[in-house]
């Protein structure tokens, strides 16, 4: 792909933009704790088949993010998402809203990745897409919040990345980027073609539309595998040992006193017996 | 058995249960129904209650207009092959919704009984429906004096059924009150059954008219003031020498009742959204239980409240089953055919009891707190008590069934 000097994208030519958004689904993160059991044999979820999945919301503000563009502009959407089994009509909820492609990049090799080895397989897909402007992606997943493949995919493609956007706007081949920063936000610009995380400032994804929604529920989309990206998936740099849900164990020990004033002293007092003041 | 959804189901769902979480608030529309209605409430002052603006939201999305044909713009989800989709939709806008979940059933039921309408009808109806936000649906077939016998029928040749229709030319001409019509004050169209032979046995005596509520002489003779008050409240309707078009006839000349018995099947949709409403408020009460420590170990764990929680999931469970089988029953007849109303009427007397049983429950769980209005559970209970008569009692329902057995 063409790096930032080369700045060949069709937003600079005038011509219709390509923009991929990466997305993924995930066990709904609104789900009652009660509903959510790990298996500490597998370091799995347990009955995770059985839970309601989404898509992740910051992916979903990504698709919005791209769409805005796409009406301010005209650009042509294509959606990739990775995974082994998939519930299809969540993935295509991209496509409900306005987005113009699905390609699923699906093998069960592709079940339990790590950030390393999707943003490979991310970046392949992306090459193989060919001719693209844009990629966005949620600045991290509401699962495990790593926020790792939307710049490993940056990194493998050579593609300069800003994080945390809240604003996109495209002009003149470039991409002036509102980024969310702990004070407030910055404006940044990119050279196209780049690479954005988007973050929820950005705002309220838009609802599906009806007459897509019945269109995407027909259609198949593009699936490839190994055969199409490669067999040379890199192997998982990370391990995880342990998926626990931690304990929460609650005591409670009343500071006692003749009135008000001797227990507020007897309370500061154990508080600084546990160190804690 | 293959309890799967299509793809097209899932999403709509999915796409229902994000209406509701954005833009629902459960608590305001609470406080919109239990807003006091005025002795000699107008039709504005009841129109004034309802959340137009959601309601147009809803139609932005798509979701009011499901039921309308698609010739008409909307979802076509109103033949043989869309019910159990709307029975889906109904369940997930009780469910996240609440009262929301009426607003959407109240439309969808009378779309499904109008495709089968005349297309003078149909044209008229579906128009206006698609143009006009601001409208809900209704249709009216109980009388002051005839509730039951309406709905049985209570076939004495002259008596049951005194609102009538007479030829006057090209018109029909309707006197009489008609009695509990959710709806009726805030609808463009209303759906009404009225006695076209004065002496005739009443199941072949009824014909039905769709009233356009601007006419002269129509108007609302009181509110139905109820102890849980829906958000498109309930009233009595005055008949005064309407004259509606005979082309505005719904059914064939005397034969309502055939209809009638199947209209009243797209009832269904309004025990599902009010099922979906009942899992919610389980929901709170299983937690409740589970959280509430009494005895030193959480209520639930106590042999007299465990097991009731579990006989009302059980209830629920089952009355999910019913319904959805009924629609799913109702999705393999052929387009156009009236559906078979034992399912139904089986349908609203079980539900009715799942309801109550749900209620006797929460009172156990929460004892002191159960009626108290800062709980949700309180107006659960005065609204569901206030829709116990909705297509006729519980009981009446088990009475027509064992007719047909």
């Amino acid at each position: 792909m063409a790096g930032p000097e080369q700045s060949t994208n069709h937003a600079s030519r005038g011509e219709v933009m390509h923009i991929v958004v990466c997305v993924k689904e995930l066990i709904d993160p609104e789900l009652p704790p009660e509903n959510f059991k790990v298996d500490p044999g597998t370091s799995t979820v347990a009955g995770a088949g059985r839970l309601p999945f989404v898509l992740n919301p910051f992916d979903e503000q990504a698709v919005e993010a791209a769409l805005r563009i796409k009406d301010a502009l005209g650009a042509r959407v294509t959606v990739l998402s990775l995974g082994h089994e998939v519930h299809l009509e969540v993935l295509k909820k991209p496509l409900t809203m306005g987005a113009d492609e699905l390609i699923l990049l699906q093998h069960e090799t592709y079940a339990f990745l790590d950030s390393s080895s999707i943003a490979w397989a991310l970046a392949k897909a992306i090459e193989k897409v060919g001719d693209v402007d844009l990629v966005l992606c949620g600045r991290q997943a509401a699962d495990w919040d790593a926020g790792q493949v939307g710049l490993g995919v940056a990194r493998l493609l050579g593609l300069p990345a800003v994080t945390t956007a809240r604003k996109i706007d495209v002009l003149d081949g470039k991409a002036r980027v509102e980024r969310v920063t702990g004070e407030g936000y910055e404006v940044v610009e990119v050279a196209l073609p780049a690479l954005v995380t988007v973050s929820n400032e950005l705002g309220q994804a838009r609802y599906p539309i009806m007459a897509k929604l019945l269109e995407a529920a027909r259609k198949k989309p593009t699936v490839w595998g190994p055969e199409e990206l490669g067999f040379d998936l890199p192997e998982r740099q990370v391990e995880l040992l342990e998926l626990f849900q931690p304990v929460h164990e609650g005591s409670c020990e009343i500071a006692e006193g003749e009135n008000p004033e001797e227990a507020a002293v007897n309370l500061a007092r154990r508080l600084r017996q546990e160190k804690l003041l | 058995m293959d309890f799967e959804l299509s793809e097209e189901q899932k999403a709509l769902v999915a796409l229902m249960k994000e209406f509701c979480l954005r833009e629902v608030d459960r608590k305001a529309l609470d406080e919109l129904a239990d807003r006091p209605i005025p002795p000699n409430a107008t039709k504005e002052d009841l129109m004034a209650r309802v959340p137009w603006d959601l309601i147009s939201k809803a139609h932005d999305v798509g979701l009011r207009q499901l039921a309308v044909p698609t010739e008409y713009g909307g979802g076509g989800y109103c033949q043989t092959g869309g019910w159990l989709t709307l029975t889906l939709l109904a369940e997930a806008a009780g469910y996240y919704g609440g009262q929301i979940g009426r607003l959407f059933t109240i439309p969808w039921n009378h779309c499904v009984r109008l495709v089968y309408a005349p297309p003078a009808v149909q044209e008229v109806f579906f128009t206006n429906f698609m143009k006009n936000r601001r409208t809900m649906t209704a249709a009216s077939h109980s009388e002051p004096d005839h509730g039951s016998d309406v709905l049985l029928p209570y076939d004495e040749p002259g008596v049951s059924g005194k609102v009538t229709a007479v030829r006057d030319g090209d018109y029909w001409v309707i006197n009489g009150d008609k009695m509990f019509c959710t709806g009726g004050g805030v609808s463009d169209y209303i759906s009404v059954t009225v006695r076209t032979d004065p002496d005739g046995p009443i199941s072949k005596s009824q014909t039905q008219f769709l009233v356009d509520t601007s006419l002269p002489g129509w108007s609302i003779a009181r509110v139905n003031d109820m102890m849980g008050n829906e958000i498109t409240s309930n009233v009595q309707m005055r008949f005064e020498n309407v004259r509606v078009h005979k082309s505005m006839m719904l059914t064939e000349l005397n034969g309502a009742s055939k209809n009638l018995r199947s209209g009243l099947a797209a009832k269904s949709l309004h025990f599902m959204t009010s099922l979906g409403d009942c899992q919610y408020v389980w929901e709170q009460i299983r937690d409740f239980a589970k959280n509430r420590i009494q005895g030193g170990k959480p209520i639930i764990q106590h042999k007299n409240i465990g097991p009731m929680v579990a006989e009302a999931d059980l209830m629920l469970r089952t009355d999910r089953l019913l319904q959805y089988k009924f629609a799913w029953d109702c999705d393999q007849e052929k387009p156009g055919t009236l559906v078979d109303p034992l399912g139904f009427w089986y349908i609203n007397h079980y539900h009715k009891l799942a309801c109550m049983r749900l209620i006797e429950v929460g009172f156990e769980v929460y004892g002191g707190m159960a009626p108290q209005k800062e709980l949700s559970f309180e107006r659960f209970v005065r609204l569901h008590q206030s829709i116990l008569h909705g297509g006729g009692t519980g009981i009446l329902n088990l009475v027509k069934a064992a007719k047909v057995l």
